[in-house]
């Protein structure tokens, strides 16, 4: 059975944000974030600025997403500011499910590789 | 043995089982946490839901072997996860026990 690497996990929780995008957009609000993520040194103050600027929830939320992706653990620590906000924690399920869902994709593609 | 605790099944089946559990579908570990919780012996509370499906952040982690595990703990034996898989329709899963 093929191991998935630190890197490929990356990518993979990158991928699957990607695809939730519209969805993360739509729930998450960006500013509430901007604490817990800045204690934990995914964003700076500049970035929260870089923000706030941002017209819309959307659009704020759209950016912050484009920050949390540079890190690897951008993803991880924005589930756990959703954990520490005690609301909202059924967006958790509905990313870790996009993660294995992804996830098992890249497992069985890796399988299909390695039996070529 | 029908009998014996499911921590106690051998790795490689319980890797195929977990392998099997961890597809996103509507047969997976999921919809096998709702089912064992409608026994009170094996109960899953909301938050040991949440740890489970957290595990899938790490590269080594499977939601399905931390669900697993805690059923395990409340004494889970091979019968009662077969009868469980049974009712959420996941032949597969019930296959990779048979193989014991």
């Amino acid at each position: 059975l093929p191991q998935l690497t630190e890197d490929e996990m990356a990518d993979i929780k990158k991928e699957a944000v990607e695809r939730l995008r519209p969805y993360l957009c739509d729930k998450i609000i960006a500013e509430r974030h901007f604490d817990y993520l800045r204690a934990k040194r995914i964003l700076t103050r500049e970035d929260t600025e870089e923000i706030s600027c941002r017209t819309s929830n959307k659009k704020k939320t759209g950016k912050m997403l484009d920050y949390l992706a540079e890190n690897p653990r951008g993803l991880d620590v924005l589930i756990e500011s959703i954990q520490h906000g005690k609301i909202q924690r059924f967006i958790i399920e509905k990313i870790t499910d996009e993660v294995q869902k992804v996830r098992n994709e890249r497992l069985e593609a890796l399988k299909a590789g390695a039996s070529c | 043995h029908s009998l014996l605790n499911i921590n106690d099944l051998r790795e490689p089946i319980l890797k195929k089982l977990c392998e099997v559990l961890d597809k996103t579908n509507n047969k997976g570990w999921r919809k096998l946490a709702e089912v064992v919780s409608d026994d009170r012996r094996f109960k899953v509370s909301g938050d040991e839901m949440e740890k489970c499906s957290l595990k899938v952040l790490d590269p080594e982690g499977s939601p399905s072997r931390s669900l697993l595990w805690l059923m395990g703990e409340r004494g889970c034996s091979v019968r009662n996860l077969t009868d469980f898989l049974h009712k959420i329709g996941n032949v597969e899963a019930v296959q990779c026990l048979k193989t014991q």
